[in-house]
């Protein structure tokens, strides 16, 4: 997995499923070198065979268990990774009268939190003393729902996670542009994921589809993969603090 | 040569030079075949030039003022004798326009402003949309849009207002042309090295009693990447909102601004 003198040295988070996979498959047809993170080992497995990755089991809300992944991520790469994506995530649906303290506070800290100790631990690593300073370009994935509220999936937990991924984009830009950072968000709309809960329903969820995403179908991971390596690669180089909706027209209307 | 864009057609316009030309360099480079239009006859020969490692005949240039119908309506039709097919257009043609407050401003110039940044766009979707319809097999716009557009500063009024009213118009149009699968974007720059931008960095090196030097650099220094933006930069961007890696992205502006409008 080591990569190769100019290959892109990329870590995923929630890589065993949905978005992360799709990075993970995508940064792999373009011959990138990735490690993969999550929790379910069994799930990682099985993206590891398919897509050649390296893999490392890991909490994403333990500053420790995050340390350790992203410097055994770097004897993995030959290196440490110059590109990150952080679509580790849970959605809880429940109604906010109805949202314990804790319900909240445990996707605020998968959600929101977790990005960051990835993104902190990788820029805190590239700023130690060395010979060879590099850059490295970060996405986090946002969502249609930090900035649409929805009456038939109620998630306020998930609304705020996300708003806050936005927030913590723009100050996060602004504060490692100086070091070669550039950091953005990309935010999917409806997508046809394991996290998808609108098709549970079909009738309902193609009414949705009509009425709702002016591009009148679900979008795929795979879509969102194109957008997160487009913001990884040097075609975005001067984009930084930036949020790509792929949300098939959803927040245009 | 295969990539993104192989045989289809986009057509540019303000393709003479900056932003237009850097934009057809990055079509071509994807595989596309590509009209430029330009009111400066320089753009056969930027043209030529920019295609001078691709297949010629993946080029026309069409010299047209797209600020009139017939303009528009003039390139459509010789592009469409040429390559009889169109899967994508890039609104890029724009002047800069007076520095002067809205209510010191003379309505020729802001006439002027607002009929090549946003009544050319709306001509040029009139003669080109339903060639794009008529092909079915969908196909994708950008317009060149600009910070200006999205955060007004003193002395842009008339550029800011066709700047957004632009994105808006786009906005519009991708939920008018999702159902034909067009997808519609804009692309929003920030401080570019142009002709334009030296046009407006000698305005404000004038007005702030600064060298043209000492005005770059302040300018600079309030960009948080630390650089200007180049004609690939963007390029690069409208590059990906053409291509089917953004076939789910529509109705949306993408800043390439190196973080200006962050603090």
């Amino acid at each position: 997995m080591t990569a190769t003198k100019g290959q892109r040295r990329l870590l995923v988070t929630g890589a065993a499923s949905g978005i992360g996979r799709a990075v993970c498959e995508a940064a792999a047809i373009q011959k990138w070198a990735v490690v993969g993170v999550d929790q379910n080992a069994l799930e990682l497995d099985r993206v590891a065979s398919a897509t050649g990755a390296a893999t490392i089991v890991s909490d994403v809300t333990d500053e420790e268990s995050v340390e350790l992944a992203v410097d055994h991520a770097s004897e993995l790469l030959g290196g440490l990774p110059d590109a990150l994506v952080t679509a580790a995530g849970v959605y809880d649906v429940k109604n906010a009268d109805e949202t314990s303290l804790n319900d909240f506070i445990r996707v605020l800290t998968i959600n929101t939190a977790g990005s960051f100790l990835f993104a902190r631990t990788l820029v805190s690593r590239l700023r130690q003393p060395g010979p060879d300073p590099m850059g490295c370009s970060i996405v986090f994935l946002s969502s249609i729902a930090a900035r649409r509220g929805e009456g038939s999936e109620p998630a306020v937990s998930y609304c705020a996670s996300k708003g806050a991924v936005e927030a913590m984009t723009r100050q996060l830009a602004v504060e490692w542009a100086p070091y070669g950072v550039r950091v953005n968000a990309v935010s999917p709309g409806v997508i046809q994921t394991p996290m998808l809960r609108l098709m549970d329903d079909p009738d309902s969820g193609n009414r949705y589809l009509q009425e709702s995403v002016p591009l009148s179908r679900l979008g795929s991971a795979g879509e969102v993969a194109s957008a997160c390596l487009f913001l990884l690669d040097d075609s975005s180089a001067y984009i930084t603090g930036a949020v790509v909706p792929v949300d098939g027209g959803a927040s245009a209307q | 040569m295969s990539g993104p864009g192989t045989d289809r057609v986009a057509l540019v316009t303000g393709a003479a030079r900056g932003l237009g030309l850097g934009i057809v360099g990055e079509l071509l480079a994807d595989g596309w075949r590509v009209c430029g239009a330009d009111i400066n006859p320089a753009v056969s020969g930027a043209l030529l030039a920019m295609a001078a490692d691709a297949d010629p005949s993946a080029t026309l240039a069409v010299v047209a003022d797209v600020s009139t119908e017939s303009g528009c309506a003039d390139v459509v039709e010789k592009l469409w004798e040429t390559f009889g097919r169109l899967d994508a257009v890039v609104n890029n043609a724009g002047v800069g326009g007076p520095s002067t407050s809205v209510h010191e401003t003379d309505p020729v110039d802001f006439n002027q402003v607002i009929g090549v940044n946003l009544i050319g766009p709306f001509h040029m979707t009139r003669a080109a949309i339903p060639r794009i319809i008529e092909g079915g097999r969908g196909g994708a716009v950008v317009n060149i849009g600009s910070i200006l557009g999205q955060s007004a500063e003193a002395g842009s009024g008339a550029y800011a207002a066709s700047k957004a009213g632009l994105a808006q118009m786009g906005q519009a149009m991708a939920l008018e042309l999702a159902p034909h699968g067009i997808r519609v974007n804009t692309v929003a720059p920030g401080y570019m090295l142009t002709a334009m931008h030296e046009e407006y960095i000698t305005d404000l090196a004038t007005t702030s009693g600064l060298t043209y030097e000492e005005a770059v650099t302040s300018l600079r220094s309030s960009v948080p990447l630390g650089r200007h933006g180049t004609p690939e930069d963007v390029g690069h961007v409208v590059a990906w909102l053409l291509s089917s890696r953004a076939s789910y992205v529509t109705g949306q502006t993408i800043p390439v601004n190196g973080g200006i409008l962050l603090t």
